[in-house]
């Protein structure tokens, strides 16, 4: 059978976090565990942290999964997509030992969503794998700002900064890179009068 | 309703990224609570983390990571406390940073100018909230940094345009800013600047020596 590390193909991110959450399944948790510890692993020590900084983290965010699948709906997001922001949450939480402001689906404040449909879950299906696609295919030079924003963490400045290059030059690439992928986003929300 | 003026797409992108300070990321995500479609872009740029995330050359973790992890599964994580306000008029993000909006101690600047610190040990531009009595006249000043404003309550134009609830108002060091706080009900704004503002009146230079002091 075709393997994924080991794991088979047919282990897919989105079904195996809906059985998580959905009936508390441990082997499903277990296979997710093995899909992406070690890339957490990887993006916590591309993000500079050491060995054992990077892998408690790594546990850290596979226990928030675990405990908060229940707020995961794929209708808003891919697996990878949420995995991702608790991945951003808890390196933010480690190192400024404050919560990373998100927000609440349960707030009295927020403003609905007028435009959510219930076929939504096949639609983010489909643009995750199109923006997986727009990503692989990105010049060097692009791919390098993007994946220094994603996992350095850095501001267009920083980057700049550390790639001995002009900031315009920079905000270009980017400009560039994220205009490649507006073709499969929404596009950037427009100034009103 | 939607509001009219976002946070720009560098700042969702840095929101998203985590490459935003505290005080943008909560300025960001107070605004995407009222802002469904900043929501769903905060979401793409999420999304594009996803695949990335998905395609790193996987590092192995060591063999006793399994095994400890699902020793505490059982173990339930702390719940934070419910941090929304009641009143609804404190986005979630920033109700758990100062608490409800009826209970706010605000300390007032100078007439008509009221201030919580959502951070009191953030530093001279750490995020503030304001409260801005209905009809008054900011007189012209300039920012040395950006300066955002997030619209919470009542509204106010400038020489840019009126802003309402949710509305961001991004201001650089360019534009001079000459602000006028609806009639009727008082503002409430959450602010997070980069550096501090250079008043162009003397007035404005008194404000300024109230507001950060």
């Amino acid at each position: 059978m075709a393997t994924l590390d080991g794991f088979p193909l047919t282990n897919d991110p989105d079904a195996l976090l809906l059985a998580v959450r959905d009936t508390r399944d441990r082997t499903a948790f277990l296979a997710l565990f093995h899909l992406f510890a070690p890339r957490l692993n990887a993006w916590m020590r591309r993000g500079g942290l050491d060995a054992r900084q990077a892998e408690e983290l790594v546990q850290d965010v596979m226990l928030r999964v675990w405990h908060r699948a229940a707020a995961w709906s794929p209708e808003r997001g891919s697996a990878a997509a949420w995995m991702f922001a608790i991945a951003r949450n808890a390196r933010i939480d480690a190192a400024r030992r404050d919560r990373y402001p998100a927000w609440d689906d349960a707030d009295p404040a927020l403003v609905a969503d007028p435009a959510h449909r219930p076929d939504d879950a096949l639609e983010v299906r489909r643009e995750a794998e199109r923006i997986r696609g727009a990503l692989a295919d990105l010049p060097q030079d692009q791919a390098q700002v993007v994946h220094a924003a994603y996992f350095d963490q850095r501001s267009m400045p920083e980057i700049a900064d550390g790639l001995g290059l002009a900031v315009g030059t920079v905000k270009s690439r980017m400009r560039l890179a994220l205009g490649r992928l507006r073709l499969t986003l929404t596009p950037p929300v427009e100034e009103g009068p | 309703m939607t509001p009219h003026h976002h946070p720009t797409d560098q700042d969702l992108l840095d929101y998203a990224t985590g490459a935003a300070s505290s005080g943008l990321a909560l300025l960001v995500a107070a605004h995407a609570t009222l802002c469904p479609p900043c929501r769903a872009r905060v979401a793409d740029f999420e999304a594009a983390g996803g695949a990335l995330l998905a395609d790193l050359p996987p590092v192995p973790t060591t063999p006793g990571l399994e095994a400890a992890l699902l020793a505490r599964l059982d173990r339930p994580l702390p719940v934070p406390p419910p941090s929304g306000d009641p009143a609804g008029v404190l986005p979630a993000p920033l109700a758990a940073r100062v608490g409800p909006s009826r209970t706010l101690a605000w300390r007032r600047v100078v007439p008509g100018i009221e201030r919580v610190d959502v951070d009191p040990e953030g530093g001279p531009y750490a995020p503030r909230l304001f409260r801005l009595a209905p009809g008054l006249a900011i007189p012209p000043h300039r920012h040395t940094g950006t300066e955002r404003t997030l619209v919470l309550a009542g509204g106010f134009h400038d020489n840019v345009g009126h802003y309402g609830r949710g509305d961001v108002s991004v201001l650089d060091d360019v534009i001079v800013h000459d602000q006028h706080i609806d009639a009727g009900d008082p503002c409430l704004a959450l602010v997070v600047a980069d550096g501090p503002l250079r008043p162009t009146t003397t007035y404005g230079r008194l404000l300024q020596w109230f507001a950060r002091a």
